[in-house]
């Protein structure tokens, strides 16, 4: 297809790891992967660790064995998630340290289904087979890396039953996958036109497939990434609103404080304004001073705070970490909020939007006082005292 | 002097609201001044001296009656017209010289030129306006106060920064409102030499004073009793 760019097979599962060293079984979720095509489609290799040392060090394909023990048994490769329990601890500043030695074999433990997704009777419940633990991987949203392992497509495919079968009856069940994940072209959008591009290309591929079950096929959605991740990223969404709001809230109660500081200008310069109006100061005159400073405020203010938010912003992570260390307070719970770091960028344009609200804030703050100015009279404000 | 009428006023009323109490400060006043006169305004405190002089200079309106400043009725006309008249044709000195104490010396007189004019025309014209101002400054003896806070003034100096604010644009009446009356008798007298000297240079001047010595030196004396001009 003319707008994607790269695809790749995945299966995805759940099943048991068990590590003897440190001894312990966990719950987890196991995807199989193609390693070079889901590098080509996703992010998945800027998480990893060994990987962005060594590429060849890392293979999931192929049975390895320890480089320094040649008689070792050949296993096949897996990747596990660096938050899951007991494999890693990770201190206040952020920085990982790794209990989980290099070719440490693990065990994983998958429950075969069927095309309709019952347990399969045929066979033993469950599969069991052997990894060395090759690499970890931290994609920095800590549901995914506290709950996932990574071994290969065709190896989980094998275990799982997924690969081509032939029933009692002759019949040929095609090879399976759980997800097809599609890479489009950076000049392609992603929206609503594009999903129903690859749709229909999908739906005119399966539809000249020769399968006796048909309708699987026929049930395949196409969505985007962030629809299959929406409860990860709407906590942070309602997070964002939440803080929006307050904000908001805020940036209401700064109107009335600038409205409180500027009347009192008003008042302190009463007769000031009686001189300025005696000389020949028109009302329109009087208020426009007080405008035009409220403006000065607005946009002096903005421009500070715009400095100081894109710091803060850029080094937020550092800041929490900072106040764990010296206070010991967790404002981000990865385990809460499902990302491992608070997730934050600087939107040029929502930062246009806040300077120009803070300008207009600062004069609507500064228009009751400068409306009060310009009606003054002139003999009772040269009198005031 | 000639006759031409420069100010009049008809009939002017003007009560204040105290509280609950109506206090009639004016009661039918009628007064013409002509150009070239110097004209005090005498009388007891509370007989309405003020109140007349800020209503002949726009900073006040009347309750009833007129002004008319070279035939034009000055309260009937748009707000524009007497912010208009209070910078270019009427000069205000006051008796607490009220000074803006966070601008210069300099600035203080140039102020009524930049409230008359735009931003481009202060900006291609603010060097001369300056220079202008400097000459007032340095022929009342103020050259050397140029740059200073009135803060950092004499009574006597801030008095004389007042009059040069309101000469600067050359108005065509000075009104000043009890101009010695904070300031001690020869300090007084210095200031009262310098308004007697602008009149004698064809500036028309109206002064409000309580000193009736001063005041016998001027061309016309206008004595207020109880809201009324009195003989």
């Amino acid at each position: 297809m003319k707008i994607v760019d790269s695809a790749t097979p995945v299966i995805y599962t759940a099943g048991l790891l068990r590590v003897q060293n440190p001894d312990r079984t966990n719950t987890v979720r196991i995807e199989g992967i193609d390693l070079a095509g889901h590098l080509a489609v996703t992010k998945f290799g800027s998480g990893l660790h060994r990987y962005n040392k060594n590429p060849k060090s890392v293979t999931l394909s192929k049975p390895a064995q320890p480089p320094d023990e040649p008689d070792a048994e050949k296993l096949y490769g897996l990747i596990y998630g660096l938050d899951i329990s007991g494999f890693s601890y990770r201190d206040p500043d952020g920085v990982y340290q790794r209990y989980i030695h290099n070719y440490t074999s693990c065990m994983i433990s998958v429950i075969p289904l069927t095309i309709s997704g019952k347990i399969m009777d045929a066979v033993t419940p469950a599969r069991t087979q052997k990894f060395y633990m090759v690499d970890d991987s931290r994609t920095k949203v800590y549901d995914i890396d506290a709950n996932y392992v990574y071994v290969d497509f065709n190896v989980l495919q094998k275990m799982l039953y997924m690969d081509e079968q032939q029933t009692d009856d002759n019949r040929t069940i095609p090879a399976r996958t759980t997800q097809i994940h599609i890479k489009v072209k950076p000049s392609v959008p992603i929206n609503d036109q594009t999903l129903k591009t690859i749709s229909t290309a999908w739906f005119d591929y399966s539809d000249g497939l020769d399968d006796s079950d048909n309708s699987l096929l026929k049930s395949v959605e196409v969505n985007r990434w962030e629809t299959y991740n929406a409860p990860l990223i709407s906590a942070v969404e309602n997070e964002k609103r939440l803080m929006i709001m307050l904000f908001g809230i805020i940036s209401i109660v700064a109107v009335f404080l600038i409205l409180a500081i500027f009347y009192m200008i008003v008042v302190e310069k009463t007769r000031d304004i009686g001189i300025l109006k005696s000389i020949g100061a028109s009302a329109y005159q009087i208020a426009a001073i007080f405008l035009a400073y409220g403006g000065v405020i607005g946009f002096i203010g903005s421009i500070l705070g715009t400095i100081l938010g894109y710091y803060f912003v850029e080094h937020i992570n550092e800041f929490q970490n900072w106040l764990i260390n010296v206070f010991g307070w967790r404002v981000w719970n990865r385990e809460v909020y499902a990302f491992d770091e608070i997730p934050s960028r600087v939107e040029p344009w929502d930062v246009t939007i806040i300077i120009i609200a803070a300008i207009v804030a600062s004069i609507i703050g500064a228009l009751v006082p400068a409306i009060r100015a310009a009606r003054m009279n002139p003999v009772e404000a040269l009198r005031y005292e | 002097m000639n006759n031409n009428i420069l100010l009049q006023a008809n009939n002017l009323h003007k009560t204040y609201q105290l509280d609950m109490v109506r206090v009639p400060v004016l009661k039918g006043v009628d007064l013409q001044i002509k150009k070239g006169e110097f004209v005090t305004i005498v009388g007891v405190s509370g007989s309405g001296k003020s109140t007349l002089l800020h209503i002949l200079g726009a900073l006040d309106q009347p309750d009833q009656g007129s002004v008319t400043f070279n035939q034009t009725d000055v309260f009937t006309a748009p707000d524009t017209y007497r912010d208009d008249l209070r910078n270019k044709a009427f000069g205000f000195v006051f008796q607490f010289y009220h000074l803006l104490p966070e601008l210069t010396v300099l600035e203080n007189v140039t102020m009524p030129v930049l409230i008359g004019s735009t931003v481009g025309n202060w900006l291609g014209q603010s060097r001369v306006v300056e220079d202008h101002a400097k000459g007032i400054l340095t022929r009342l003896g103020l050259d050397h106060r140029i740059f200073h806070l009135p803060g950092q003034l004499s009574g006597g100096e801030r008095q004389r920064v007042a009059i040069a604010r309101a000469i600067v644009n050359a108005p065509e009446i000075l009104l000043a409102d009890e101009p010695t009356g904070n300031l001690d008798a020869a300090t007084g007298k210095q200031i009262f030499q310098i308004l007697l000297e602008l009149n004698r240079t064809g500036q028309t001047v109206i002064m409000v004073t309580h000193d009736t010595e001063l005041a016998r030196q001027t061309h016309r004396i206008v004595k207020l009793h109880d809201g009324k001009i009195v003989n």
